[in-house]
């Protein structure tokens, strides 16, 4: 069943990656008067973070001592301090209508604020999937979805972060050297059977097209509406098929050797510091070639046990399985092994955003790409079953208008969902209000 | 159909009259002020606003009109108001004459519009075309529901280009699986004789035999397949009580997701009625299955379970005794009430191929290989003359054969295989309209169907599948025009395993069955319901529509029978002693049950989940059983108004009384209200109750008798639902047909009714009643009619 889930986007979205059409006017007129695009980037963690309630194991708390501009961090997310200036931390935070379901149930729900259980199980599109449609086209791939077990999972222990405009989970691809090859590779099975397939699905088009026009002579008025619907719809595939050939036809960004050293391609979920560094490398790569613009990717899944990024926490000594880690959060020997997954995970974000911040953002651009990124990087539980306090930071996007060096706090009169929507609005996306939400985040702007 | 006009004929084919004798004075006398010659108030003029809302096109400001008298914006509370009467008889005009011109605005000149497969259609078509069971649907969105309440109607049922792709990747999926390259995967086998040790739920144990809280695990640590077919041998013996009672349901469940809500699917399950030992195989696609993650550690393995469903809800006694060590310890006792299985062996084969390649594989291409072993091209012309007439569900010409093979010639270089090739010349095929669509094309005018043409109505009405071989053989031999070789092919295709597609989606549309997924019933009035409950309602109707169909009995079963469909479960739900199993059996109906009024599936589905709903029921009644909705309520009108304790405490009747008051609800609600009060005694979990509990917020603040008593629109006084009933059969048999034809006729063609096809229903519902209604015979009716047999 997994496998079929993966193997069904086959036609125009490879798995994760939804293959985007070229707008071929904007490609041809240059790019030098308009500024760098934004990205959007989302990497998630399930079952909390470490948050003791004594007092003296306060120093592994996940959110920072003090409010607003004065703030200090804790030893959980020290290694961030040198991105200080780049970053917000948000408390406080949560999805009002996730919080009715299970906390285990949430991550399905951390880019959508969706009650997924009182809905048959049905999602909504995805926060990220806005900004995907926004720029639909006008990269390589709309979208980049990864998560360490890869494809769909199951609904409430979803292993992507991403859905569709129609709530369908969108596969997440998990193997480092395919995503590399979709990527910048030139000769990958995907691709070959990707372009033989749009080849003869132009074919195939063209066909079915001059077949229903002639069916069509012959029929009564009320049935030409109908076939015209089948028609349009066709012709609608054809012009993707025709914009995806395009893509097919650009050669693909080629990297230096110093960037394909970085990135450790056969890396897998058995060494997992590796592992996660290269899947951000990636999103840091396929941002810097303007590859996608959008890129999400779940470090573990709530499927826990039955998934692969469960045991991370074990193949780095922090002795527990993730879950079993996060339980004891406040157990008195439990505070600092989960205080030191917190703090590996906020190491592996801060090579990202130094990462982000050598780059610059456009060729001839003196602004670094991190300024032209905003990017979410959090839990949609505080701790193991707590749908509530989010533990998130906000960071990059100075270009785009964000403020950063702040922890603020938030109250509940605060949906996640203002978070989105200031986002939102600062990607370009004007009066774009997400899901449940009440209005923009001024602070951050 | 209409707001206080009952006894308005549904169709009729005059626009109601009375505007200028009885509705023009009104609004002369209240209106034209402000909206007249004079002034036009908000932009409306109403004196020459033309009263025929067809041929002026007037609906739609008629319309606004209706919306402020109802909410009784207008008159303005500074001017003088309609009275009573005036109101009723405005509304009564306007009500009728929007409707019909709606009516005449939507008609398709009484001919099917070109319709698409629905999604049901479409993997049924899928499955039986290429062989392949699997969801072929996953992506394809649900279809939309037309006024009707119908899903198959051609004018609802769109396209768009992100269908369009799902077709073609749909297309491209299942021919990876159906047509093969290489050698024959490596089949599995394993044999368990005894219970694997599994982490179980609380509770629960692993073992041979199935008492309560006791299943068999056969694991399968690493070596199993991810796909194809598989098959399960089963050996168990049954172990009856001595005395004649319960009896053990054998369930077969595969695969393992832990900690997911799909941590397993079921594969089989049935009764077993006879003590000794029993021999079954079962077989499914692995596909279908939630298949363990592998490479994960805690849990590994696909898991077999097989349990014993009868025990399943049944306690574990347990006994006090010393063990070995001397300590108290509890343990197991067998209760020897209930009945067991003891299983001797589960056998795991997959995948699992009588030949290689596999038959759906050689189904397609067939001797192509043998016949013109040195040409590609001539096999594929070969294949696609076999395969497309099936696929397309018509004549095909040879151009069209030529048309597709030039493809696969010219698409040929691109692709490694002979074999890939192929499949994408057969995604060609399954994404053409002529698939996609039931194509009846050439009419510009009405015509009879060809012979190919109603085959495929035939078998999309009555199987929701493509034609098989049988029915084309006929089609071939043109043997299916005859008027009585048509009736007799109805009878043989309705008695047809596949015919319970046509009862499941016709029961579940017609008697909105689905309407229980919309209710949660309410544990602290009705307790923790049975989880198995919804889905024993939902079986319940969908079996006792096919009892009546079946077996060709009347259609007055509907509204009264002196049987009912139950399993165990469900007859503990109902009361109901001496029913033993998970089949669902024809037993002698209960004092106060009979008829589809008394099914689960309508009470609590036309309930609020903690109570009954008058209204809803009410709706029920004339909407589903008499084709004569009420209109929809005005725009911004709020539900009862349940904030207020103190009306949260009254009788609904008085609450609805109270509504009633309001001059905007009251016309409507007038004519509404009756026909559901007879429900009463039933509560929201279709039982019969002794007092009706008002709730506000979760807690219950009163309680009242019930009264089931009524007064129907025509003056007639009812006492309860029996006669309700009778009521029904005797002085709305006539109408209650005509629905049925209705929603019948209009299923089997997947079109609204027209005016134009009046005078075919009445032909029908004559016929029909004249023969006491009998169902089967009433489809035979239907398929051998003049609507039915042109396009």
């Amino acid at each position: 069943m997994r496998n079929q889930h993966i193997g069904r986007r086959t036609f125009l979205r490879g798995a994760g990656a939804c293959l985007a059409l070229p707008v071929l006017d904007c490609m041809a007129s240059g790019k030098k008067t308009t500024p760098p695009p934004a990205r959007l980037g989302v990497v998630y963690f399930p079952f909390g973070v470490s948050l003791p309630l004594q007092e003296d194991k306060q120093d592994w708390h996940w959110f920072p001592k003090g409010e607003g501009k004065d703030f200090q961090f804790n030893k959980s997310l020290k290694p961030l301090e040198p991105h200080r200036d780049h970053l917000t931390v948000l408390g406080g935070l949560s999805h009002p209508e996730a919080e009715k379901i299970d906390g285990h149930d949430s991550a399905d729900t951390f880019l959508t604020g969706w009650n997924i259980l009182t809905n048959n199980l049905r999602n909504v599109q995805s926060m990220d999937q806005v900004v995907a449609e926004h720029y639909a086209g006008q990269t390589r791939y709309d979208s980049l979805i990864m998560s360490t077990d890869g494809g769909v999972g199951e609904p409430t222990r979803s292993s992507t972060l991403s859905f569709n405009k129609h709530g369908r989970p969108i596969p997440a691809v998990n193997q480092p050297r395919r995503i590399y090859e979709r990527l910048f590779g030139a000769g990958d099975p995907d691709t070959a059977r990707n372009r033989r397939r749009l080849k003869s699905s132009a074919h195939l088009l063209d066909l079915v097209l001059e077949d229903a026009n002639n069916v069509r002579r012959k029929l009564g008025n009320h049935d030409q509406q109908k076939l015209d619907e089948y028609m349009d719809s066709v012709r609608q595939v054809e012009k993707h098929v025709e914009q995806s050939q395009a893509w097919i036809d650009i050669a693909k960004p080629t990297l230096t050797d110093e960037e394909r050293e970085r990135l450790k391609l056969d890396s897998d979920h058995q060494i997992p510091e590796q592992y996660i560094r290269t899947m951000y490398e990636l999103i840091h790569l396929a941002f810097q070639t303007d590859s996608t613009r959008v890129a999400t990717y779940q470090i573990a899944s709530m499927g826990d046990a039955t998934t692969l990024g469960g045991k991370f926490p074990q193949l780095l000594g922090f002795g527990k399985h993730l879950h079993g880690l996060a339980h004891a959060w406040n157990k008195a020997d439990g505070v600092e092994p989960l205080g030191k997954w917190d703090r590996f995970l906020a190491t592996e974000f801060s090579h990202f955003l130094t990462r982000m911040r050598n780059t610059s953002a456009a060729p001839e651009s003196s602004d670094s790409l991190l300024d032209y990124t905003t990017f979410l990087y959090g839990s949609s539980n505080s701790t193991t079953h707590t749908n509530r306090n989010y533990p998130l930071v906000l960071a990059g996007g100075k270009k785009l208008g964000f403020k950063h060096g702040q922890y603020l706090k938030f109250t509940r009169d605060t949906p996640f969902s203002n978070i989105f929507s200031t986002q939102l609005q600062q990607i370009g996306l004007k009066n774009t209000r997400f899901g449940d939400s009440t209005g923009i985040v001024g602070e951050l702007i | 159909m209409f707001c206080g006009s009952l006894a308005a004929k549904p169709d009729s084919p005059a626009a109601p009259g009375g505007y200028e004798d009885q509705v023009r004075p009104i609004l002369e006398n209240k209106c034209f002020g402000c909206h007249g010659e004079q002034k036009q108030k908000g932009k409306i003029r109403l004196d020459t606003l033309s009263s025929d809302m067809i041929k002026d096109r007037s609906a739609e400001t008629w319309h606004d009109v209706r919306g402020v008298i109802n909410l009784g914006e207008m008159p303005p509370d500074d001017e003088e108001d309609l009275t009573a009467e005036e109101r009723k008889i405005v509304l009564d005009w306007l009500n009728a004459t929007i409707e019909h011109a709606h009516k005449v605005h939507q008609s398709k000149g009484g001919q099917v519009v070109l319709r698409r497969l629905t999604r049901d259609q479409y993997q049924n078509t899928m499955r039986d075309l290429l062989g392949l069971d699997i969801n072929h649907i996953q992506d394809i969105p649900q279809d939309p529901m037309s006024r009707d309440g119908l899903r198959n109607n051609g004018s609802s049922l769109q396209m768009t280009g992100e269908q369009m792709e799902h077709y073609i990747s749909a297309a491209r999926d299942a021919l990876d699986k159906v047509i093969i390259t290489g050698p024959q995967p490596k089949m599995f086998h394993h044999t368990f004789k005894e219970s694997s040790k599994v982490r179980m739920e609380r509770g629960e144990i692993a073992g041979n035999r199935l008492g309560p809280k006791v299943r068999f695990i056969g694991r399968i640590k690493d070596d199993y397949p991810d796909e194809g077919p598989f098959e399960i041998r089963v050996k168990v013996k049954a172990d009856l009580p001595e005395k004649k009672g319960p009896i053990p349901r054998l369930r077969v469940v595969v695969g393992y997701r832990p900690d997911t809500l799909l941590q397993e699917k079921t594969l089989a399950e049935l009764d077993i009625t006879k003590q000794g030992m029993h021999e079954y195989v079962f077989r499914g696609r692995l596909e279908n299955f939630p298949l363990p993650v592998r490479g994960q550690g805690k849990y590994p393995g696909l898991l077999v379970n097989v349990m014993n469903v009868a025990n399943e809800y049944a306690e574990v006694k347990m006994e006090k005794r010393k063990d070995e060590k001397g300590k108290d310890r509890n343990f197991r006792i067998e209760d020897p009430d209930l009945p067991y299985l003891v299983v001797e062996s589960v056998e795991f084969k997959g995948p699992i191929y009588e030949s290689w390649p596999p038959k759906h594989h050689q189904d397609i291409l067939i001797d192509s290989k043998e016949k013109y072993p040195d040409n590609e091209a001539k096999q594929v012309a070969h294949i696609l003359k076999d395969f497309l007439p099936k696929a397309w569900r018509k004549e095909v010409a040879p151009e069209e054969v030529e048309k597709l093979t030039s493809f696969f010639t010219r698409i040929r270089p691109d692709f490694p295989s002979f074999e890939e090739a192929l499949r994408e010349t057969l995604v060609l095929v399954l994404v053409s309209q002529d698939f996609l669509y039931l194509m009846e094309p050439e009419s510009q005018e009405k015509r009879k169907l060809n012979s190919h043409e109603l085959a495929a109505r035939l078998s999309y009405f009555l199987w929701n599948t493509l034609p098989d071989d049988w029915l084309r053989d006929l089609a071939n031999q043109n043997k299916l025009t005859e008027p009585d070789a048509l009736r007799q092919k109805v009878a043989r295709m309705v008695k047809d395993p596949r015919a319970d597609e046509f009862i499941r989606t016709f029961a579940t549309q017609w008697l909105d069955v689905d309407a229980i997924d919309r209710i949660e019933i309410e544990p602290n009035i009705y307790g923790k319901p049975h989880p198995d409950l919804k889905e024993n309602f939902r079986n319940e109707t969908i079996h006792f529509f096919g009892e009546i169909l079946r077996r060709n009995l009347s259609a007055e079963n509907f509204i009264e029978s002196d049987f009912q469909l139950v399993n165990q479960e469900l007859a503990d739900h109902y009361k109901i002693e001496g029913v033993y199993g998970g089949d669902f059996r024809k037993v002698k109906k209960s004092a106060e049950r009979g008829g589809v009024l008394t099914h689960g599936s309508v009470l609590l589905g036309h309930s609020t989940g903690y109570d009954s709903s008058i209204i809803k029921r009410a709706v029920f009644v004339r909407k589903n059983l008499l084709n004569d909705p009420p209109p929809p309520p005005p725009p911004n009108v709020p539900p009862l108004d349940e904030s207020d304790p103190k009306f949260s405490k009254l009788p609904i009747r008085e609450q609805l009384g109270i509504h009633r008051g309001d001059p905007a609800c009251a016309d409507c609600h007038r004519n509404i209200d009756p026909w559901g009060q007879m429900f009463e005694a039933y509560g929201a979990t279709g039982l019969i109750r002794e007092e009706i509990p008002r709730k506000h917020g979760k807690k219950v603040v009163a309680r009242h008798p019930v009264d089931s008593t009524g007064k129907l629109p025509d003056g007639r006084e009812l006492k309860n639902l029996d006669e309700l009933k009778k009521y029904l059969l005797t002085e709305r048999r006539q109408q209650f047909a005509q629905a049925l034809t209705s929603k019948l006729l209009a299923y089997a063609m997947g079109r609204s009714l027209e005016f134009s096809d009046e005078p075919l229903v009445e032909e029908i519902t004559k016929k029909s009643l004249k023969n006491g209604l009998r169902l089967q015979s009433l489809v035979e009716s239907i398929v051998t009619s003049k609507a039915f047999l042109t396009k």
